[in-house]
């Protein structure tokens, strides 16, 4: 004999099942997180770096943009073929076509920070550095005189001792 | 456009409290279980990602077609 169905457990199931509800919203948006990774794959650090040449670190950099452009192809690929992701993709390609050069610079100047936190940390430890030489609670004004140099000079002194 | 994935499943899981009120007037054992599977669903409902490629809207989908999935489950046993 079967045996009675369970209310609470019934509405349990009912409550639950509204994800049904949301399965196109949850491909859209597995599919918009497909194509992001597949561009942050590419924008990785590839390896160590720390024992590469400067010829061998511009080749990196060559290699790392011309799979970024690849990508870039692929994607403008799409875009004309009416992807359903048509305006994410787009909104990439407009973004890399700005920075899209730069994006590797990282890789061919050694002691250059990766992203943009990392280059405003950078740039306090040298104005830290500043205050300690100089004494002074404001170093903007030497900074505005020598320029950047003040900066990559100040950083390559600390890295040599 | 933005898609509040994690917002609608909330929104169509109102009404967890009523049933968990009924839930606590039991004594049986059955009730326990269910408990259980009321907090995860709770629990289920206050996670959270990291956006862009860990959203906690498709974590909330995810746990909650799992616990869908062992409740039909639950059922399936009980009736047979």
């Amino acid at each position: 004999m079967r045996k009675k169905r369970d209310p609470e457990l019934a509405k349990l199931i009912k409550l639950t099942v509204c994800y049904h509800n949301h399965i196109d919203e949850y491909k859209q948006i597995k599919q918009k997180q497909q194509i992001i990774q597949e561009v942050a794959d590419i924008l990785k650090t590839p390896g160590n770096l720390d024992y590469l040449s400067l010829l061998e670190r511009k080749e990196v950099a060559q290699t790392q943009i011309n799979t970024f452009n690849m990508k870039m192809e692929e994607f403008q690929q799409q875009i004309d073929q009416d992807s359903a992701q048509k305006e994410l993709l787009e909104h990439i390609i407009k973004l890399s076509r700005s920075f899209g050069k730069q994006l590797f610079a990282y890789i061919e100047v050694p002691g250059m920070p990766k992203t943009n936190n990392d280059t405003e940390q950078f740039f306090r430890e040298t104005k830290t550095q500043l205050r300690r030489i100089t004494g002074r609670q404001n170093n903007n004004k030497p900074i505005l005189f020598h320029g950047e140099y003040i900066v990559h000079t100040i950083n390559g002194y600390q890295k040599r001792m | 456009m933005l898609i509040a994935l994690k917002t609608n499943i909330k929104k169509e899981l109102r009404g967890l409290r009523k049933t968990e009120q009924t839930l606590q007037k039991r004594t049986d054992s059955d009730s326990e279980i269910l408990l259980g599977y009321t907090q995860a669903i709770r629990k289920t409902l206050q996670e959270d990602g990291e956006p862009p490629l860990n959203g906690g809207g498709t974590k909330v989908y995810e746990q909650i077609e799992e616990i869908n999935s062992r409740l039909i489950k639950c059922e399936k046993k009980k009736r047979s």
